[in-house]
């Protein structure tokens, strides 16, 4: 079975990428979706030249360039508000529901 | 395990009205016990204006700038509480400003060793009555106490 992947990118690859993939892996496994998804992180910098390996990116910083796979902002995550939309738009875009 | 926190680096009462004034101040404290090298103010001045880190915590606006891990020494955060609030650009969204009163500097030699620090950092900017205590803190110890019960 192929996981979905997410790249999920922040300026510096070291800190929201990575508070923010972890937030995504917890959320997959309450709803069930634990095993189907694998979450990687980079930073944006590195974003582009990856891109075409996941079905999606989450990032935390603005980002203008176009790129091969949907680019949906996860910084709600950090908020920890406004996140049940960004998360539908997450899970519709992969598939899963 | 080392700790994050070092009550030298809580900055109570931070008088300063720009983004630059805010992050300089506390870089030149984190340079100054050693814990970054002095490229890191360049660093995180640089961050910030690329990718900015100003979030709406709950109830009160926070920043979170932080820099490449080549920068770093050791390990730590600094905690810089503002006198009165600094405009910092929003983080994903730089058409957003967020007031910030709060300012967590991350000075983190590399993230996978960090990974429930950034965990639980989050989970206090979500947490309106910490937010509240933390800028309330009237002693560096005070902050330090709350620094180091909230974050692991």
């Amino acid at each position: 079975m192929i996981k979905k992947r997410v790249l999920v990118a922040c300026g510096t690859g070291v800190a929201t990428s990575v508070a923010v993939a972890r937030k995504l892996e917890n959320i997959f496994k309450e709803r069930g979706f634990g095993d189907l998804v694998e979450v990687s992180t980079c930073t944006v910098a590195e974003m582009e030249s990856k891109a075409s390996k996941f079905d999606l990116i989450v990032t935390t910083a603005h980002n203008s360039k176009p790129m091969p796979v949907k680019v949906i902002m996860g910084v709600a995550f950090l908020i920890g508000r406004g996140t049940e939309p960004v998360l539908q738009d997450i899970l519709d875009t992969l598939g899963l529901k | 395990m080392t700790s994050l926190f070092n009550p030298k680096l809580m900055v109570l009462d931070l008088e300063a009205n720009t983004v630059t004034e805010v992050l300089t101040r506390l870089s030149d404290r984190l340079i100054a016990e050693g814990y970054v090298k002095e490229s890191f103010t360049r660093a995180i001045l640089e961050r910030e204006t690329e990718f900015s880190t100003g979030l709406p915590g709950l109830g009160r606006g926070v920043a979170i700038p932080h820099a490449d891990p080549e920068h770093v020494n050791a390990s730590v955060i600094a905690v810089g509480i503002l006198r009165h609030p600094v405009q910092f650009k929003m983080m994903g969204n730089h058409d957003e400003t967020i007031d910030v009163e709060v300012v967590f500097m991350l000075a983190l030699k590399e993230s996978h060793s960090h990974m429930s620090v950034l965990q639980s950092l989050m989970d206090v900017i979500q947490n309106e009555s910490l937010l509240k205590q933390i800028k309330e803190a009237a002693t560096q110890d005070t902050l330090l106490q709350l620094m180091s019960a909230n974050i692991a």
